[in-house]
């Protein structure tokens, strides 16, 4: 291997941010430094790999503690933006969300069919009926309102369902697969530390089966659920706003949230409750009044995670709205 | 910013002026007499630390004699860094030299 093949390499070692800056500056600085010798081009390469690992450990630890330089997310700004999207949209949100309802209402039974391809048919459905509504809610919270903003907003809704329906799908798949693993995970590591069956009351001093292992693997297999849902939050806004293509679309949600995944945990967090408080209020009743009840609480809620979703990408403040939803 | 060897030599070569990396490198070494041998890896996490600290500016990258280089220039903030770090290396020195002459114990340079 040659010595300026090592030298490469070793730039290689540094973020690429820093390759991208500094990159070929410092190959010519080692070049230069060496003054033609290759045990000293060899010595200086070396060095350099050093520092560069050095640099990607600490680009990698400011990042997990959130201190990258990138403005602060504002959470007060992402509710408002929440609120007044809805308020001033609603007339094109609710029926949207009425729509979707009745959608998944319609199908959902026949999901469960005997036969299997009246089952995959309504699967389909339902996810490009979730695909379209996504897109267009996501519209809607881009668009200043008015018949402008309702067009661009069914139009991005035809154009993106597909690719919309198949980030909705490999993030769905991934998190089951990440939560699934990790509830394996603990109930591994209980089977070792326990034998055949976890007595946690007699290890943690709580009496009447106050923790149960089941109720570890549900917290465990949440957490990885959690992270990969604040990573991705804004992957759905991203697919309609800057179409970067599907498998892209995970990727620069997690470039978006970098530096404001704390914050972005926040308002995640916050969604997650108001969904969570609508489905137990919702499985409360079991009268038929209550049922409706219920509908008319989902019909509500249903848009709240999209444009949340919506508001975060837009305050994360490197969101650049194409033209076509502009008033 | 905390100053080690490196990092003070490589700020204080740009006392009298903008530098680019290898000049930075040869200036660190001349003024301290050989004692700090800069690897360009260690020039350049110095440099990013100044830079990020306000004490360093860097300027337009440019070509010459078929090399990228970049001048780095010490701030008004930089300046004042290096000579606070300068007057407690030397309050240091005093008070050490002071001790050993005091114990009867100072080896003449």
């Amino acid at each position: 291997m040659s010595c300026e093949r090592v030298l490469n390499l070793a730039l290689r070692v540094y973020p690429r941010e820093v390759r991208a800056s500094r990159g070929p500056e410092m190959r010519d600085t080692v070049l230069e430094a060496s003054g033609g010798s290759r045990a000293k081009l060899l010595r200086e390469s070396l060095a350099l790999a050093g520092a560069g690992m050095r640099a990607r450990r600490s680009t990698a630890a400011s990042l997990l503690l959130g201190r990258r330089a990138c403005a602060t997310l504002n959470l007060r700004a992402v509710a408002s933006r929440v609120a007044t999207t809805y308020t001033g949209e609603w007339r094109s949100l609710l029926p949207t969300s009425a729509l979707l309802i009745a959608t998944i209402a319609l199908f959902r039974a026949s999901w469960v069919s005997d036969s299997a391809a009246v089952s995959i048919v309504s699967q389909f459905v339902i996810l490009f009926a979730l695909a379209s509504f996504t897109a267009f809610v996501v519209s809607c919270g881009v668009s200043s309102g008015g018949h402008r903003g309702v067009r661009a907003a069914l139009s991005a809704a035809r154009s993106t369902a597909g690719e919309m329906a198949l980030v909705i799908f490999l993030a769905s798949i991934s998190l089951t697969l990440l939560v699934d693993l990790a509830r394996v995970a603990v109930i591994v590591v209980l089977g070792l530390v326990f034998g055949a069956g976890p007595n946690l009351s007699a290890v943690t001093g709580l009496t009447g089966g106050a923790i149960t292992g089941a109720e570890i693997e549900a917290a465990v297999g949440a957490m990885p659920f959690v992270a990969l849902l604040t990573l991705w939050s804004v992957a759905l806004p991203v697919v309609v706003i800057e179409r970067p293509g599907q498998a892209h679309a995970l990727a620069r949600s997690r470039e978006l949230v970098r530096g404001n995944r704390l914050r972005t945990l926040v308002v995640v967090a916050g969604v997650i409750g108001v969904v969570e408080g609508a489905r137990l209020v919702g499985s409360l009743p079991a009268t038929a009044a209550g049922g409706i009840a219920a509908a008319i609480l989902w019909w509500l809620v249903a848009p709240i995670p999209i444009l949340a979703a919506t508001a975060l990408y837009l305050e994360l403040g490197e969101a650049h709205i194409p033209e076509r939803y502009a008033e | 910013m905390e100053f080690r060897a490196p990092s003070y030599f490589a700020l204080a070569a740009l006392i009298d002026g903008p530098l680019h990396g290898y000049a930075i490198i040869k200036r660190a070494g001349e003024l301290s007499r050989g004692s700090v041998r800069l690897s360009t890896g260690t020039l350049y996490a110095a440099l990013e630390r100044a830079i990020g600290e306000g004490l360093v500016t860097a300027g337009e990258p440019y070509l010459e004699h078929g090399r990228i280089r970049r001048d780095y220039a010490l701030t008004p903030a930089g300046r004042q860094a290096l000579q606070r770090e300068a007057a407690a290396l030397s309050r240091a020195a005093k008070a050490v030299t002071a001790r050993l002459r005091a114990a009867g114990s100072v080896v003449p340079a």
